[in-house]
């Protein structure tokens, strides 16, 4: 392990341009993400937690570079991720990889799964045809396609929607990454499915603890409760909570994590029955035109002047990060 | 009103490069062109004296963008040049059959507009059995190259049948005024219109067609059957009115397709339009009214799509916003 | 071989075409019910072609070659589709002008497609004010009369087989690069480029061995209709005497026809109905591809 973090995410923001600059209307912007933080060391994981267009994916997009950011910096290991050329950038690429949301749609229909991971091989490592098949056979091993034999000369459309999440998976550990995204893993999955694919990350989590970082983002706390230790919660495009998952599911600290844990179906009838109810109330605002001060305020029970007004920092409250004036002096 | 305004605005700035582009391809040829430009723009007609006087008339001694804009500026003055062979500057032998083409051109796209939307409508309105037919049918329509389409025609009805003339606008030999002249000038359109018009035809029907179903499947459709009207009155008042607009704007689009088509047709009916122009032109080796036509034509089906574009932006608000 | 062994072969022989004649039929007739269109286009394109492959084989003149017949002869045995007014047999020409027909809307295709692909690919990839520039670029030639511009590029340049192609070819792009770009458009934002993007693959790379594939099923049915409008534009070229007057060539014939309309209904009738049989077939080819193709997308 270095003496840096294995990742470094550093005030990265990242604005869409929506429309034109009219007169007196001026250029509007999607603020996707806005100003976010955070450190992730080796062999940490952590969850992203946020409804749809709460900024998550596009973060991680990112991260990645799959999307230029508007300002900000990020350090892979040390090293300036935004600063890259596209070479420096491409070379990288293998440390850094990215499991998407659905397994159908991120596989080239028209290429057999032999070619979609032997590619990262041939891109990659000058090694023989011969000993690539020999390591994409290891990999489809590694992630449970047995007999791996099998499945070289299958397309995607001829597998099943579990075993099409796990050659995506296959595909991205196959150069050993240093930072490991998975973008909602399972919901494009049969309930039924899910519990493999998440026991398959976790194995390949536990597998390489040392030498991997690991991300995953959803909008389904509970996944992420089975997946990382840590947590981060965005709303609109900012981090309004972060802190172990145990701990923020136990004890949501800002009104939002508050709404989002109260909506998991708890199995005990008991705590069910017993604890707060916060109804989830009113529907996300525009992203072009988010409320001023702090975004979340035109939802909050808790509401205070003050709300209104200003963005509140995040700061350390007992175990962790929050984002509201509650906490706040 | 501002909004209308600005759309227009940009669409002209859209298209007055298009003909600028024409203009510009047209005299880039005729210089890239192996041999003499001269003889091109002059014809096979004089001797090396004379086609060296021509050639300094002409300009085509002098530097290339001295001459280009030399050109630009008589094309926009409307000179296109002279036609040796004819002894007439092009321009006036192009404009006065612009008139007979027009007619051509706008009596076939109206007829294949009115009977298209007639003929969608009803199969848009009955559905199943009509439906296979007609799409072999329009398949059938669009293939069948029309110049030959308008020889048959011609054989059956006017040789065979003669039932129609055999070419040309008024019949040779009378003076017909008034009422009569328009009577003879239709007599002699039927045969070439209809032609043009089968082609287009199987478009608009299907567009017609399309538009109406899509239409018909609207809630305002189920209210108004619901309110009792009978079935061909919500067919024909409401439904139809929606399917007017694609019907028209298509119509408009192609007007380059029609006028091509226009040219083909004329040649096989002797129509005096620009096509017939064209057919003899090639065939004297009349080069400038060529060029000539392909730049009156060029212009007039960017004239006509502009047109059609802004009208598009009235009817419709929603383009305006491209 | 004796006799005896001579008729056992030639029995054997009829015997398995019969069997390979049934399969074929029944293929065919399955074939059919499912896309009729596609199955019809297929066998009208297939005989056309072959029709025309095998041309020397079954026409007993020479093309072009005048005087093989009494001028203005009305069809008969010795010339089926009659004879025109400088004594060339019709068949024969309407055989060989298939060719030329054939030849040149396959050619100028390859042309078109070569620049159309290239600036729609460049297009949709890349985006921004290039991709602005060359779509306001296609737009306008789209509006532009492709035929008339042929017309006077065939004319000026001089008027052979050669140019045809090439004019042919040169004026047809737009229709293909706005196509193209399209397609590159939709599929740029499938998420396997977005994943293909993560594994490190060059921007060349992805377009050649991920878009591009993807893209083939929108491109070929497009191929087709586009030599149908090629033999069309020849064919009116050629209608309009602007016609290489080395080759046979359907319009042309129907160019010669014209002014003997009254005369030689069959100078006119033949060439062009066999045209229309051959573009009706491209167009059945045409849509059924299109057919075909689409449900299969929409099951991936």
């Amino acid at each position: 392990m270095g003496t840096f973090p294995s990742l470094k995410v550093e005030n990265v923001k990242k604005y869409f341009q929506v429309g034109r600059a009219v007169f007196g209307r001026g250029k509007q912007y999607v603020k996707a993400v806005d100003d976010v933080s955070f450190t992730l060391d080796v062999g940490g994981s952590l969850g992203i937690v946020g409804e749809s267009g709460s900024g998550k994916t596009t973060l991680a997009k990112v991260i990645l570079r799959l999307l230029e950011p508007t300002s900000g910096k990020v350090y892979l290991d040390g090293v300036n991720l935004f600063s890259l050329n596209n070479k420096e950038l491409r070379k990288l690429r293998p440390k850094m990889q990215m499991i998407f949301q659905d397994p159908m749609a991120s596989l080239n229909p028209r290429k057999k799964i032999m070619h979609i991971i032997g590619q990262v091989f041939k891109i990659h490592t000058g090694i023989s045809d011969v000993e690539i098949r020999e390591r994409v056979i290891d990999l489809l091993a590694k992630v449970g396609l047995t007999p791996p034999e099998l499945f070289l000369d299958r397309y995607p459309h001829e597998l099943s929607g579990g075993q099409r999440q796990r050659v995506c998976i296959a595909r991205a550990i196959a150069l050993n990454p240093k930072l490991l995204i998975a973008d909602e893993p399972v919901s494009a999955l049969d309930v039924s499915v899910r519990g493999q694919i998440v026991k398959l990350l976790l194995e390949i989590y536990e597998k390489h603890i040392n030498e991997i970082a690991y991300i995953v983002i959803s909008h389904d706390i509970a996944l992420i409760k089975s997946l990382c230790k840590d947590t981060m919660v965005m709303y609109l495009g900012k981090v309004v909570e972060k802190g172990e998952v145990r701990r923020i599911i136990e004890e949501p600290l800002h009104p939002y994590s508050q709404m989002l844990i109260s909506s998991i179906p708890v199995p005990d009838p008991e705590i069910a029955r017993n604890r707060k109810r916060i109804p989830i109330s009113g529907e996300i605002p525009s992203l072009i035109n988010p409320p001023k001060g702090c975004y979340f305020h035109p939802r909050c029970p808790y509401v205070m002047d003050r709300c209104r007004e200003k963005t509140p920092p995040l700061i350390k409250v007992d175990d962790r990060l929050v984002s509201c004036y509650l906490y706040s002096e | 009103m501002t909004q209308l305004l600005v759309f227009i605005i940009r669409r002209l700035t859209q298209y007055i490069p298009m003909i600028l582009a024409v203009i510009i391809v047209t005299f880039l040829l005729v210089r890239l062109a192996p041999g003499d430009p001269t003889y091109i723009l002059v014809g096979e007609v004089g001797d090396e004296s004379f086609v060296r006087a021509a050639r300094e008339r002409l300009g085509l001694d002098k530097p290339l963008y001295e001459q280009f804009v030399i050109y630009i500026s008589n094309v926009f003055r409307g000179d296109l040049g002279y036609s040796y062979l004819r002894s007439e500057p092009v321009a006036k032998l192009i404009v006065e059959r612009i008139p007979a083409t027009l007619l051509l051109v706008l009596t076939a796209m109206f007829i294949s507009a009115l009977i298209g939307i007639i003929v969608g409508t009803i199969a848009a309105a009955k559905r199943g059995a009509a439906d296979l037919t007609l799409s072999t049918l329009s398949i059938v329509g669009i293939s069948i190259p029309y110049f030959w389409l308008a020889q048959i025609i011609l054989i059956i009805f006017a040789v065979w049948l003669g039932v129609f003339p055999l070419g040309g606008m008024v019949s040779v030999g009378h003076e017909y005024q008034g009422l009569q002249y328009f009577i003879d000038v239709v007599y002699h359109l039927t045969l070439p219109a209809m032609t043009l018009a089968i082609f287009n035809i199987a478009f608009t029907t299907k567009i017609t067609r399309g538009s109406v179903q899509e239409a018909l499947t609207q809630d305002y459709i189920l209210t108004a059957r619901a309110k009792g009207i009978p079935e061909s009155r919500v067919v024909f008042r409401h439904a139809l009115r929606n399917a007017l607009i694609p019907v028209v704007t298509y119509t408009g689009f192609n007007t380059g397709v029609l006028l091509v088509g226009a040219i083909l047709t004329e040649t096989v009916f002797a129509w005096p339009g620009m096509g017939s122009l064209l057919y003899d032109s090639i065939r004297l080796r009349d080069y400038p009214v060529v060029l000539g036509i392909f730049i009156y034509g060029s212009i007039i089906v960017v004239l006509a799509n502009l047109l059609v574009d802004i009208l598009y932006g009235i009817l419709d608000p929603r383009i305006r916003l491209r | 071989m004796t006799n005896m062994n001579r008729q056992k072969a030639a029995y054997a022989g009829i015997g398995s075409l019969k069997i390979v004649g049934l399969q074929l039929l029944y293929k065919t007739s399955k074939s059919f019910k499912v896309n009729p269109r596609f199955t019809a286009g297929l066998i009208i394109l297939l005989v056309v072609v072959i029709l025309a492959m095998v041309a020397p084989l079954i026409t007993w003149y020479p093309p072009l070659k005048t005087l093989v017949g009494k001028p203005f002869t009305p069809p008969v045995a010795l010339h089926p589709f009659g004879v025109d007014d400088l004594g060339r047999d019709i068949y024969t020409n309407v055989l060989y002008g298939i060719r030329t027909s054939l030849t040149v809307g396959a050619s100028s295709v390859i042309i078109s497609l070569a620049i159309g692909i290239l600036i729609g690919v460049v297009a949709g990839y890349y985006g921004g004010i290039l991709e602005d520039a060359l779509m306001r670029i296609t737009d306008m030639a789209l509006i532009i009369p492709q035929f008339l511009l042929a017309l006077v590029i065939v004319a000026i340049f001089g008027q052979n087989l050669q140019n045809i192609i090439i004019a042919i070819g040169i004026v047809s792009w737009p229709g293909i690069a706005r196509m193209m770009r399209a397609e590159f458009l939709s599929i740029k934002e499938r998420p396997f480029i977005e994943a293909a993007r993560a594994v490190g693959l060059t921007d060349v790379r992805i377009i050649f061995e991920e878009i591009l594939p993807n893209a083939i099923p929108a491109i070929i049915p497009y191929a087709v209709l586009q030599i149908n409008t090629a033999i069309l534009v020849e064919a009116g070229l050629g209608f309009l005497g602007i016609a290489d007057p080395n080759v046979p060539s359907l319009g042309l014939m129907l160019n010669t026809a014209q002014q003997y309309l009254v005369r030689a209904w069959w100078m006119a009738f033949f060439p062009g109905l066999v045209l229309s049989i051959v573009v009706i077939g491209l167009n059945l080819l045409g849509d059924g591809l299109i057919e075909y193709l689409n449900p299969r997308l929409r099951k991936r």
